[in-house]
Protein backbone atom coordinates (compact mmCIF):
# COMPACT_ATOMS: atom_id res chain seq x y z
CA UNK A 1 0.00 0.00 0.00
CA UNK A 2 1.48 3.37 -0.99
CA UNK A 3 1.76 6.25 1.47
CA UNK A 4 -1.04 8.07 -0.36
CA UNK A 5 -3.28 5.01 -0.16
CA UNK A 6 -2.52 4.59 3.52
CA UNK A 7 -3.25 8.27 4.21
CA UNK A 8 -6.77 7.95 2.79
CA UNK A 9 -7.58 4.33 3.62
CA UNK A 10 -10.97 3.55 5.12
CA UNK A 11 -11.23 2.58 8.77
CA UNK A 12 -12.05 -1.09 7.96
CA UNK A 13 -9.00 -1.22 5.67
CA UNK A 14 -6.71 0.20 8.34
CA UNK A 15 -8.23 -2.09 10.96
CA UNK A 16 -7.76 -5.15 8.76
CA UNK A 17 -4.10 -4.28 8.14
CA UNK A 18 -3.46 -3.90 11.85
CA UNK A 19 -5.14 -7.23 12.60
CA UNK A 20 -3.26 -9.13 9.92
CA UNK A 21 0.00 -7.65 11.19
CA UNK A 22 0.80 -5.87 7.92
CA UNK A 23 1.19 -2.71 9.94
CA UNK A 24 1.24 -2.12 13.68
CA UNK A 25 -0.64 0.63 15.42
CA UNK A 26 2.71 2.18 16.36
CA UNK A 27 3.79 2.25 12.70
CA UNK A 28 0.47 3.69 11.62
CA UNK A 29 0.60 6.27 14.39
CA UNK A 30 4.13 7.32 13.44
CA UNK A 31 2.99 7.64 9.84
CA UNK A 32 0.14 10.01 10.72
CA UNK A 33 2.22 11.90 13.30
CA UNK A 34 4.77 12.48 10.54
CA UNK A 35 2.10 13.81 8.22
CA UNK A 36 0.71 16.11 10.91
CA UNK A 37 4.19 17.42 11.68
CA UNK A 38 5.08 17.87 8.02
CA UNK A 39 1.81 19.25 6.64
CA UNK A 40 -0.24 20.49 9.60
CA UNK A 41 1.11 24.03 9.48
CA UNK A 42 0.50 24.23 5.73
CA UNK A 43 -3.25 24.11 6.47
CA UNK A 44 -3.15 25.83 9.89
CA UNK A 45 -5.02 22.79 11.12
CA UNK A 46 -3.14 21.68 14.23
CA UNK A 47 -3.12 23.14 17.72
CA UNK A 48 -1.16 20.40 19.49
CA UNK A 49 0.44 17.21 18.25
CA UNK A 50 0.12 14.61 20.99
CA UNK A 51 3.15 12.49 20.02
CA UNK A 52 3.97 10.97 23.42
CA UNK A 53 0.39 10.17 24.31
CA UNK A 54 -0.24 8.76 20.83
CA UNK A 55 2.73 6.43 20.92
CA UNK A 56 1.76 5.22 24.41
CA UNK A 57 -1.78 4.52 23.21
CA UNK A 58 -0.52 2.83 20.04
CA UNK A 59 1.83 0.59 21.99
CA UNK A 60 -1.07 -0.34 24.29
CA UNK A 61 -3.24 -1.09 21.24
CA UNK A 62 -0.60 -3.37 19.78
CA UNK A 63 -0.09 -5.12 23.12
CA UNK A 64 -3.84 -5.61 23.49
CA UNK A 65 -4.12 -7.26 20.09
CA UNK A 66 -1.18 -9.52 20.85
CA UNK A 67 -2.95 -10.55 24.03
CA UNK A 68 -6.14 -11.25 22.12
CA UNK A 69 -8.00 -8.15 23.30
CA UNK A 70 -9.67 -6.54 20.29
CA UNK A 71 -11.50 -3.34 21.15
CA UNK A 72 -13.41 -3.13 17.88
CA UNK A 73 -13.29 -1.32 14.54
CA UNK A 74 -11.26 1.68 15.79
CA UNK A 75 -8.62 -0.40 17.55
CA UNK A 76 -5.17 1.07 16.92
CA UNK A 77 -6.40 3.74 14.49
CA UNK A 78 -5.19 7.34 14.91
CA UNK A 79 -7.58 10.29 15.02
CA UNK A 80 -7.68 14.02 15.75
CA UNK A 81 -9.99 15.92 18.10
CA UNK A 82 -11.31 19.44 17.69
CA UNK A 83 -9.52 21.54 20.28
CA UNK A 84 -12.68 22.17 22.26
CA UNK A 85 -12.55 18.67 23.71
CA UNK A 86 -10.71 18.52 27.02
CA UNK A 87 -7.69 16.22 27.21
CA UNK A 88 -5.91 15.44 30.46
CA UNK A 89 -2.41 16.92 30.56
CA UNK A 90 -2.65 18.46 27.08
CA UNK A 91 -3.61 22.06 26.29
CA UNK A 92 -7.19 22.74 25.20
CA UNK A 93 -7.40 26.17 23.62
CA UNK A 94 -10.93 26.40 22.20
CA UNK A 95 -9.13 28.00 19.25
CA UNK A 96 -8.74 31.14 21.33
CA UNK A 97 -5.48 32.94 22.09
CA UNK A 98 -6.44 33.72 25.72
CA UNK A 99 -6.58 29.96 26.39
CA UNK A 100 -3.58 28.95 24.31
CA UNK A 101 -1.72 27.07 27.04
CA UNK A 102 -4.64 26.25 29.30
CA UNK A 103 -4.86 22.66 30.50
CA UNK A 104 -8.20 21.24 31.57
CA UNK A 105 -7.13 18.28 33.63
CA UNK A 106 -9.72 15.78 32.49
CA UNK A 107 -10.63 13.90 29.36
CA UNK A 108 -13.88 14.74 27.61
CA UNK A 109 -16.20 11.75 27.60
CA UNK A 110 -15.86 11.38 23.83
CA UNK A 111 -12.05 11.28 24.17
CA UNK A 112 -12.34 8.66 26.91
CA UNK A 113 -14.75 6.56 24.84
CA UNK A 114 -12.43 6.64 21.86
CA UNK A 115 -9.51 5.62 24.05
CA UNK A 116 -11.57 2.71 25.38
CA UNK A 117 -12.38 1.77 21.78
CA UNK A 118 -8.64 1.54 21.13
CA UNK A 119 -8.35 4.70 18.99
CA UNK A 120 -5.15 6.73 19.20
CA UNK A 121 -5.25 10.50 19.71
CA UNK A 122 -2.54 12.05 17.53
CA UNK A 123 -3.52 15.71 17.63
CA UNK A 124 -5.77 18.47 18.85
CA UNK A 125 -7.11 20.19 15.77
CA UNK A 126 -7.65 23.88 15.08
CA UNK A 127 -10.99 25.56 15.20
CA UNK A 128 -12.56 28.97 14.87
CA UNK A 129 -12.11 30.71 18.21
CA UNK A 130 -14.91 29.94 20.68
CA UNK A 131 -16.49 27.83 17.92
CA UNK A 132 -17.57 31.00 16.18
CA UNK A 133 -19.81 32.05 19.04
CA UNK A 134 -18.64 35.65 19.00
CA UNK A 135 -19.95 36.16 15.48
CA UNK A 136 -16.81 36.01 13.30
CA UNK A 137 -17.15 36.96 9.66
CA UNK A 138 -13.73 36.20 8.26
CA UNK A 139 -11.55 33.12 7.92
CA UNK A 140 -8.82 34.58 10.12
CA UNK A 141 -10.60 34.04 13.42
CA UNK A 142 -8.44 31.51 15.21
CA UNK A 143 -5.23 31.51 17.20
CA UNK A 144 -3.77 29.22 14.53
CA UNK A 145 -4.72 31.47 11.61
CA UNK A 146 -7.33 30.85 8.93
CA UNK A 147 -8.15 27.21 8.25
CA UNK A 148 -6.77 26.45 4.80
CA UNK A 149 -8.37 24.04 2.40
CA UNK A 150 -6.35 21.08 1.06
CA UNK A 151 -8.22 21.33 -2.24
CA UNK A 152 -6.90 24.87 -2.75
CA UNK A 153 -4.65 26.36 -0.14
CA UNK A 154 -5.93 29.87 -0.84
CA UNK A 155 -9.43 28.92 0.19
CA UNK A 156 -11.08 28.52 3.55
CA UNK A 157 -11.63 25.08 5.05
CA UNK A 158 -14.94 26.10 6.61
CA UNK A 159 -15.74 26.42 10.28
CA UNK A 160 -15.88 26.16 13.07
CA UNK A 161 -14.40 22.62 12.92
CA UNK A 162 -11.79 23.94 10.46
CA UNK A 163 -8.83 21.81 11.53
CA UNK A 164 -10.93 18.65 11.62
CA UNK A 165 -11.97 19.37 8.03
CA UNK A 166 -8.48 20.15 6.70
CA UNK A 167 -6.71 17.37 8.58
CA UNK A 168 -9.01 14.61 7.37
CA UNK A 169 -9.18 15.97 3.82
CA UNK A 170 -5.37 16.19 3.63
CA UNK A 171 -4.98 12.64 4.93
CA UNK A 172 -3.25 13.80 8.12
CA UNK A 173 -5.63 11.76 10.28
CA UNK A 174 -8.01 8.97 9.24
CA UNK A 175 -10.90 10.65 11.05
CA UNK A 176 -11.64 13.52 13.39
CA UNK A 177 -14.21 14.61 15.90
CA UNK A 178 -15.96 17.91 15.26
CA UNK A 179 -18.83 19.75 16.85
CA UNK A 180 -21.79 21.69 15.54
CA UNK A 181 -23.92 24.34 17.16
CA UNK A 182 -25.25 25.68 13.86
CA UNK A 183 -23.32 24.44 10.83
CA UNK A 184 -19.85 23.71 12.24
CA UNK A 185 -19.67 20.12 11.00
CA UNK A 186 -21.65 20.83 7.84
CA UNK A 187 -19.48 23.74 6.67
CA UNK A 188 -15.98 22.17 6.83
CA UNK A 189 -17.29 18.80 5.64
CA UNK A 190 -18.85 20.52 2.64
CA UNK A 191 -15.85 22.66 1.81
CA UNK A 192 -13.26 19.93 2.32
CA UNK A 193 -15.15 17.13 0.54
CA UNK A 194 -15.71 14.98 3.63
CA UNK A 195 -18.52 12.99 5.11
CA UNK A 196 -19.63 14.62 8.33
CA UNK A 197 -22.37 13.58 10.69
CA UNK A 198 -24.30 16.06 12.78
CA UNK A 199 -25.69 13.78 15.44
CA UNK A 200 -29.05 13.99 17.17
CA UNK A 201 -28.78 16.36 20.15
CA UNK A 202 -27.72 14.22 23.11
CA UNK A 203 -26.56 11.24 21.04
CA UNK A 204 -22.95 11.95 22.05
CA UNK A 205 -22.03 13.22 25.51
CA UNK A 206 -20.69 16.77 25.61
CA UNK A 207 -19.06 16.40 29.00
CA UNK A 208 -15.62 17.98 28.75
CA UNK A 209 -16.47 19.82 25.55
CA UNK A 210 -16.51 23.63 25.48
CA UNK A 211 -20.08 24.79 25.93
CA UNK A 212 -21.13 27.40 23.42
CA UNK A 213 -24.84 26.69 23.67
CA UNK A 214 -26.06 24.01 26.08
CA UNK A 215 -29.20 23.29 24.10
CA UNK A 216 -27.70 23.46 20.59
CA UNK A 217 -24.20 21.91 20.78
CA UNK A 218 -23.68 18.48 19.23
CA UNK A 219 -20.56 16.37 18.72
CA UNK A 220 -20.01 14.20 15.67
CA UNK A 221 -17.53 12.45 13.41
CA UNK A 222 -15.88 13.78 10.26
CA UNK A 223 -14.38 11.12 8.03
CA UNK A 224 -13.96 9.85 4.48
CA UNK A 225 -17.23 7.93 4.22
CA UNK A 226 -20.64 7.33 5.73
CA UNK A 227 -19.52 3.84 6.69
CA UNK A 228 -16.58 5.24 8.66
CA UNK A 229 -18.91 7.74 10.38
CA UNK A 230 -21.17 4.88 11.43
CA UNK A 231 -18.27 3.00 12.99
CA UNK A 232 -17.11 6.10 14.87
CA UNK A 233 -20.58 6.99 16.11
CA UNK A 234 -21.01 3.46 17.42
CA UNK A 235 -17.96 4.03 19.64
CA UNK A 236 -18.89 7.47 20.98
CA UNK A 237 -22.69 7.36 21.35
CA UNK A 238 -24.49 6.77 24.59
CA UNK A 239 -25.64 8.04 27.95
CA UNK A 240 -23.24 9.71 30.35
CA UNK A 241 -23.90 10.67 33.96
CA UNK A 242 -21.68 13.71 33.40
CA UNK A 243 -24.01 15.05 30.69
CA UNK A 244 -27.71 14.84 31.54
CA UNK A 245 -28.64 15.58 27.92
CA UNK A 246 -26.88 12.43 26.68
CA UNK A 247 -29.49 9.73 26.18
CA UNK A 248 -29.37 5.98 26.39
CA UNK A 249 -30.63 4.90 23.00
CA UNK A 250 -28.47 2.24 21.43
CA UNK A 251 -26.77 2.93 18.12
CA UNK A 252 -25.40 -0.07 16.29
CA UNK A 253 -24.01 0.56 12.83
CA UNK A 254 -25.13 -2.31 10.68
CA UNK A 255 -23.64 -1.07 7.43
CA UNK A 256 -25.32 0.30 4.37
CA UNK A 257 -28.40 -1.90 4.44
CA UNK A 258 -31.41 -0.09 3.06
CA UNK A 259 -34.97 -1.25 3.66
CA UNK A 260 -36.50 -3.65 1.09
CA UNK A 261 -39.13 -1.09 0.08
CA UNK A 262 -38.35 1.89 -2.11
CA UNK A 263 -37.35 4.87 -0.02
CA UNK A 264 -39.33 8.07 -0.07
CA UNK A 265 -37.04 11.09 -0.28
CA UNK A 266 -37.93 14.76 -0.51
CA UNK A 267 -36.28 17.74 -2.13
CA UNK A 268 -37.18 21.36 -1.56
CA UNK A 269 -38.98 23.28 -4.31
CA UNK A 270 -36.53 25.71 -5.95
CA UNK A 271 -34.00 24.51 -3.39
CA UNK A 272 -30.94 25.02 -5.60
CA UNK A 273 -32.36 27.64 -7.97
CA UNK A 274 -29.96 30.32 -6.71
CA UNK A 275 -27.02 28.04 -6.00
CA UNK A 276 -23.66 28.09 -7.77
CA UNK A 277 -24.37 26.62 -11.24
CA UNK A 278 -22.10 23.61 -10.69
CA UNK A 279 -23.82 22.88 -7.38
CA UNK A 280 -27.14 22.94 -9.21
CA UNK A 281 -25.81 20.57 -11.89
CA UNK A 282 -24.23 18.16 -9.42
CA UNK A 283 -27.42 18.13 -7.35
CA UNK A 284 -29.44 17.18 -10.44
CA UNK A 285 -26.95 14.36 -11.15
CA UNK A 286 -27.17 13.19 -7.55
CA UNK A 287 -30.94 12.92 -7.80
CA UNK A 288 -30.54 10.56 -10.77
CA UNK A 289 -28.51 8.28 -8.51
CA UNK A 290 -31.11 8.38 -5.74
CA UNK A 291 -33.85 7.58 -8.23
CA UNK A 292 -32.23 4.15 -8.47
CA UNK A 293 -33.52 3.24 -5.02
CA UNK A 294 -36.00 5.92 -4.02
CA UNK A 295 -38.93 7.99 -5.12
CA UNK A 296 -38.26 11.70 -4.91
CA UNK A 297 -40.99 14.15 -4.06
CA UNK A 298 -40.63 17.89 -4.43
CA UNK A 299 -41.99 19.70 -1.42
CA UNK A 300 -42.10 23.07 0.31
CA UNK A 301 -40.76 23.68 3.79
CA UNK A 302 -43.35 25.27 6.05
CA UNK A 303 -42.29 28.68 7.23
CA UNK A 304 -41.06 28.41 10.80
CA UNK A 305 -39.37 31.25 12.69
CA UNK A 306 -36.26 29.10 13.04
CA UNK A 307 -33.80 31.92 12.38
CA UNK A 308 -34.96 34.22 15.14
CA UNK A 309 -35.30 31.31 17.57
CA UNK A 310 -31.83 29.96 16.76
CA UNK A 311 -30.23 33.40 17.09
CA UNK A 312 -31.89 34.21 20.38
CA UNK A 313 -31.13 30.84 21.98
CA UNK A 314 -27.56 30.71 20.72
CA UNK A 315 -26.68 34.27 21.70
CA UNK A 316 -28.32 34.14 25.12
CA UNK A 317 -26.58 30.88 26.02
CA UNK A 318 -23.27 32.09 24.59
CA UNK A 319 -23.48 35.30 26.60
CA UNK A 320 -23.98 33.30 29.75
CA UNK A 321 -21.28 30.73 28.93
CA UNK A 322 -18.72 33.47 28.25
CA UNK A 323 -19.86 36.12 30.71
CA UNK A 324 -16.64 35.82 32.72
CA UNK A 325 -14.55 36.15 29.58
CA UNK A 326 -16.25 39.46 28.79
CA UNK A 327 -16.22 40.61 32.41
CA UNK A 328 -12.49 40.00 32.78
CA UNK A 329 -11.61 41.46 29.40
CA UNK A 330 -9.99 38.21 28.25
CA UNK A 331 -12.28 38.45 25.22
CA UNK A 332 -10.09 41.27 23.86
CA UNK A 333 -7.33 38.72 23.35
CA UNK A 334 -9.30 36.99 20.60
CA UNK A 335 -7.99 37.19 17.04
CA UNK A 336 -10.78 38.58 14.85
CA UNK A 337 -11.64 42.23 15.67
CA UNK A 338 -15.37 41.46 15.46
CA UNK A 339 -15.01 38.62 17.98
CA UNK A 340 -13.50 40.92 20.58
CA UNK A 341 -16.76 42.87 20.83
CA UNK A 342 -19.26 40.40 19.37
CA UNK A 343 -20.58 39.03 22.66
CA UNK A 344 -21.46 42.15 24.61
CA UNK A 345 -24.78 42.92 22.95
CA UNK A 346 -26.04 39.42 23.77
CA UNK A 347 -25.70 40.08 27.51
CA UNK A 348 -28.83 42.23 27.17
CA UNK A 349 -31.15 39.51 25.88
CA UNK A 350 -34.03 39.39 28.34
CA UNK A 351 -34.90 36.21 30.19
CA UNK A 352 -38.42 36.45 28.78
CA UNK A 353 -37.02 36.69 25.24
CA UNK A 354 -34.86 33.63 25.76
CA UNK A 355 -37.73 31.64 27.25
CA UNK A 356 -40.13 32.76 24.56
CA UNK A 357 -37.65 31.53 21.95
CA UNK A 358 -37.43 28.20 23.76
CA UNK A 359 -41.23 27.92 23.93
CA UNK A 360 -41.55 28.64 20.22
CA UNK A 361 -38.72 26.17 19.61
CA UNK A 362 -40.72 23.38 21.29
CA UNK A 363 -43.59 24.07 18.95
CA UNK A 364 -41.28 24.10 15.90
CA UNK A 365 -39.80 20.76 17.00
CA UNK A 366 -43.22 19.11 17.04
CA UNK A 367 -44.26 20.56 13.70
CA UNK A 368 -40.89 19.84 12.08
CA UNK A 369 -41.02 16.22 13.18
CA UNK A 370 -44.54 15.85 11.79
CA UNK A 371 -43.35 17.33 8.50
CA UNK A 372 -40.23 15.15 8.36
CA UNK A 373 -42.21 12.02 9.20
CA UNK A 374 -43.68 12.03 5.67
CA UNK A 375 -40.28 11.11 4.25
CA UNK A 376 -37.37 8.81 4.91
CA UNK A 377 -35.04 11.77 4.44
CA UNK A 378 -34.76 15.18 2.81
CA UNK A 379 -32.03 15.96 0.28
CA UNK A 380 -30.58 19.44 -0.09
CA UNK A 381 -27.32 20.92 -1.32
CA UNK A 382 -24.89 20.85 1.60
CA UNK A 383 -23.90 24.37 0.72
CA UNK A 384 -24.92 26.78 -2.00
CA UNK A 385 -21.36 27.24 -3.26
CA UNK A 386 -17.86 25.88 -2.91
CA UNK A 387 -15.07 27.14 -0.64
CA UNK A 388 -14.40 30.89 -0.57
CA UNK A 389 -11.02 32.55 -1.02
CA UNK A 390 -9.63 33.41 2.40
CA UNK A 391 -9.04 36.96 1.26
CA UNK A 392 -12.78 37.48 0.90
CA UNK A 393 -15.31 37.88 3.68
CA UNK A 394 -17.59 34.98 4.45
CA UNK A 395 -20.71 36.41 2.85
CA UNK A 396 -22.53 34.01 0.58
CA UNK A 397 -22.51 34.90 -3.12
CA UNK A 398 -25.07 32.16 -3.78
CA UNK A 399 -28.18 30.92 -2.04
CA UNK A 400 -29.93 27.63 -1.55
CA UNK A 401 -32.71 26.31 0.61
CA UNK A 402 -31.57 24.07 3.41
CA UNK A 403 -32.74 22.64 6.71
CA UNK A 404 -29.68 23.89 8.55
CA UNK A 405 -31.62 26.09 10.95
CA UNK A 406 -34.55 23.73 11.49
CA UNK A 407 -32.22 20.76 11.97
CA UNK A 408 -30.11 22.54 14.55
CA UNK A 409 -33.01 24.18 16.36
CA UNK A 410 -34.73 20.79 16.59
CA UNK A 411 -31.58 18.77 17.31
CA UNK A 412 -32.11 16.38 14.41
CA UNK A 413 -29.31 14.58 12.58
CA UNK A 414 -27.91 15.21 9.11
CA UNK A 415 -25.14 13.76 6.98
CA UNK A 416 -23.06 16.02 4.74
CA UNK A 417 -21.20 14.24 1.94
CA UNK A 418 -19.29 15.01 -1.24
CA UNK A 419 -21.31 15.34 -4.45
CA UNK A 420 -18.71 15.98 -7.16
CA UNK A 421 -16.74 19.07 -8.11
CA UNK A 422 -17.14 22.54 -9.52
CA UNK A 423 -15.19 23.85 -12.51
CA UNK A 424 -12.17 24.59 -10.31
CA UNK A 425 -12.19 21.07 -8.88
CA UNK A 426 -13.49 22.18 -5.50
CA UNK A 427 -15.90 19.83 -3.71
CA UNK A 428 -19.64 20.40 -3.82
CA UNK A 429 -21.78 18.71 -1.21
CA UNK A 430 -25.07 17.09 -0.51
CA UNK A 431 -26.95 17.01 2.79
CA UNK A 432 -29.32 14.32 3.99
CA UNK A 433 -31.58 15.37 6.88
CA UNK A 434 -33.90 13.18 8.89
CA UNK A 435 -35.87 12.77 12.09
CA UNK A 436 -34.34 12.60 15.54
CA UNK A 437 -32.40 9.37 16.18
CA UNK A 438 -32.33 8.51 12.45
CA UNK A 439 -28.53 8.51 12.12
CA UNK A 440 -28.51 4.84 11.10
CA UNK A 441 -30.89 5.24 8.18
CA UNK A 442 -29.35 8.56 7.06
CA UNK A 443 -25.89 7.00 7.02
CA UNK A 444 -27.24 3.98 5.13
CA UNK A 445 -28.73 6.28 2.48
CA UNK A 446 -25.44 8.20 2.28
CA UNK A 447 -23.48 4.95 2.00
CA UNK A 448 -25.74 3.74 -0.83
CA UNK A 449 -25.05 6.99 -2.69
CA UNK A 450 -21.32 6.69 -2.04
CA UNK A 451 -21.28 3.07 -3.24
CA UNK A 452 -22.91 4.24 -6.46
CA UNK A 453 -20.76 7.32 -7.10
CA UNK A 454 -17.35 7.07 -5.46
CA UNK A 455 -17.05 10.83 -4.94
CA UNK A 456 -15.84 10.17 -1.40
CA UNK A 457 -12.81 8.35 -2.83
CA UNK A 458 -11.49 11.52 -4.50
CA UNK A 459 -8.80 13.31 -2.53
CA UNK A 460 -6.75 16.49 -2.96
CA UNK A 461 -3.50 16.18 -4.86
CA UNK A 462 -0.59 16.49 -2.49
CA UNK A 463 1.90 19.26 -3.18
CA UNK A 464 5.20 17.37 -3.24
CA UNK A 465 7.16 20.56 -2.71
CA UNK A 466 5.94 21.03 0.83
CA UNK B 1 -12.71 69.62 36.25
CA UNK B 2 -14.17 66.71 34.45
CA UNK B 3 -14.31 66.54 30.73
CA UNK B 4 -17.61 67.23 29.03
CA UNK B 5 -19.70 64.18 28.30
CA UNK B 6 -19.06 64.20 24.60
CA UNK B 7 -18.23 60.55 24.08
CA UNK B 8 -20.92 58.05 23.17
CA UNK B 9 -20.10 56.12 26.34
CA UNK B 10 -20.64 59.26 28.40
CA UNK B 11 -23.85 60.10 26.59
CA UNK B 12 -25.30 56.65 27.22
CA UNK B 13 -24.31 56.79 30.89
CA UNK B 14 -25.75 60.25 31.26
CA UNK B 15 -28.97 59.26 29.54
CA UNK B 16 -29.46 56.28 31.80
CA UNK B 17 -28.74 58.16 35.00
CA UNK B 18 -30.86 61.06 33.79
CA UNK B 19 -33.77 58.71 33.29
CA UNK B 20 -33.48 57.44 36.82
CA UNK B 21 -33.24 61.00 38.17
CA UNK B 22 -36.34 62.09 36.25
CA UNK B 23 -38.26 59.18 37.76
CA UNK B 24 -37.19 60.19 41.25
CA UNK B 25 -38.19 63.80 40.73
CA UNK B 26 -41.67 62.78 39.70
CA UNK B 27 -42.13 61.05 43.04
CA UNK B 28 -40.88 63.95 45.16
CA UNK B 29 -43.30 65.05 47.92
CA UNK B 30 -42.90 68.75 47.24
CA UNK B 31 -44.04 68.59 43.62
CA UNK B 32 -47.11 70.81 43.03
CA UNK B 33 -50.29 68.70 43.13
CA UNK B 34 -51.78 70.26 40.01
CA UNK B 35 -48.61 70.15 38.01
CA UNK B 36 -48.69 68.20 34.76
CA UNK B 37 -46.96 64.88 35.17
CA UNK B 38 -43.50 65.10 33.68
CA UNK B 39 -43.12 63.59 30.25
CA UNK B 40 -41.73 60.11 30.37
CA UNK B 41 -38.18 60.10 29.18
CA UNK B 42 -37.93 58.68 25.71
CA UNK B 43 -35.49 55.94 26.56
CA UNK B 44 -35.56 53.45 23.74
CA UNK B 45 -34.93 49.76 24.35
CA UNK B 46 -31.65 50.11 22.49
CA UNK B 47 -30.54 53.02 24.70
CA UNK B 48 -31.55 51.17 27.85
CA UNK B 49 -29.68 48.03 26.88
CA UNK B 50 -26.65 50.05 25.82
CA UNK B 51 -26.67 51.68 29.24
CA UNK B 52 -26.52 48.23 30.82
CA UNK B 53 -23.54 47.32 28.67
CA UNK B 54 -21.67 50.50 29.48
CA UNK B 55 -22.49 50.14 33.17
CA UNK B 56 -21.18 46.58 33.30
CA UNK B 57 -18.38 46.59 30.78
CA UNK B 58 -17.50 50.24 30.30
CA UNK B 59 -14.43 49.65 32.46
CA UNK B 60 -12.74 48.10 29.43
CA UNK B 61 -10.87 50.77 27.49
CA UNK B 62 -11.27 48.66 24.35
CA UNK B 63 -14.96 49.58 24.29
CA UNK B 64 -14.34 52.91 22.62
CA UNK B 65 -16.83 54.87 20.54
CA UNK B 66 -16.25 52.77 17.45
CA UNK B 67 -16.76 49.53 19.38
CA UNK B 68 -19.89 50.89 21.06
CA UNK B 69 -21.30 51.86 17.67
CA UNK B 70 -20.84 48.29 16.46
CA UNK B 71 -22.35 46.88 19.65
CA UNK B 72 -25.27 49.28 19.37
CA UNK B 73 -26.06 47.91 15.91
CA UNK B 74 -26.12 44.40 17.36
CA UNK B 75 -28.30 45.50 20.24
CA UNK B 76 -30.74 46.97 17.74
CA UNK B 77 -30.86 43.58 16.02
CA UNK B 78 -31.53 41.87 19.35
CA UNK B 79 -34.36 44.30 20.09
CA UNK B 80 -35.86 43.59 16.66
CA UNK B 81 -35.59 39.85 17.30
CA UNK B 82 -37.39 40.29 20.62
CA UNK B 83 -40.20 42.11 18.82
CA UNK B 84 -40.41 39.33 16.25
CA UNK B 85 -40.63 36.72 19.00
CA UNK B 86 -43.38 38.60 20.81
CA UNK B 87 -45.45 38.74 17.62
CA UNK B 88 -45.74 34.95 17.67
CA UNK B 89 -48.72 34.07 19.79
CA UNK B 90 -48.29 31.42 22.44
CA UNK B 91 -50.68 29.73 24.84
CA UNK B 92 -49.96 29.43 28.53
CA UNK B 93 -49.41 25.72 28.03
CA UNK B 94 -46.72 26.28 25.38
CA UNK B 95 -43.76 25.48 27.58
CA UNK B 96 -40.14 25.00 26.64
CA UNK B 97 -38.80 21.47 26.60
CA UNK B 98 -37.63 20.85 30.14
CA UNK B 99 -33.91 21.11 30.62
CA UNK B 100 -33.71 20.78 34.38
CA UNK B 101 -33.32 17.41 36.07
CA UNK B 102 -33.26 16.95 39.82
CA UNK B 103 -29.86 15.62 40.75
CA UNK B 104 -28.83 13.08 43.32
CA UNK B 105 -25.35 11.66 43.39
CA UNK B 106 -25.26 7.92 42.89
CA UNK B 107 -22.67 7.60 45.65
CA UNK B 108 -25.08 8.11 48.58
Amino acid sequence: MSAAELAYASLPTLGARIRTGEVTSVELTKFFLGRLEQLGSKYNCVCTITRDLALDQARAADADLKAGRDRGPLHGIPYGAKDLLATKGIPTSWGAAPYKNRIIDQDATVVRKLREAGAVLVGKLSMVEIAGGMGYHQANASLTGPGLNPWDNERWSGGSSSGSGSAVAAGLVPFAIGSETIGSINSPSSQCGLTGLRTTYGRVSRAGAMALSWTLDKIGPMAHSAHDCGLILQAIAGADPADPSAFDRPFVWSGSRLPERKLKLAILRDGVKDAQPEVRDQFARALKVFEGFATIEETTVPSWPSGVVASTVLHAEMASAFEEMMESGAVFGLTAPEDKIGGFASTTILATEYLRAQRIRARICREYDAWLSQFDAVLTAGRSGTAEKITKGLGKPFGSKSLLLEGNVCGTPAVTLPMGFDNEHLPTSLQIDGRAYAEGSLLAIAAAYQNATGWHLEHPKEDKSS
Amino acid sequence: MSEPNTTRRGFVQGFAFGAIAAGSAAQADDAPKDAKPPEKPQLSQVDARMALIVDRFGKHKELDDKALDAIRAEVATIVRRGEQLRKISLENGDGPFPVFHPYRSSTD
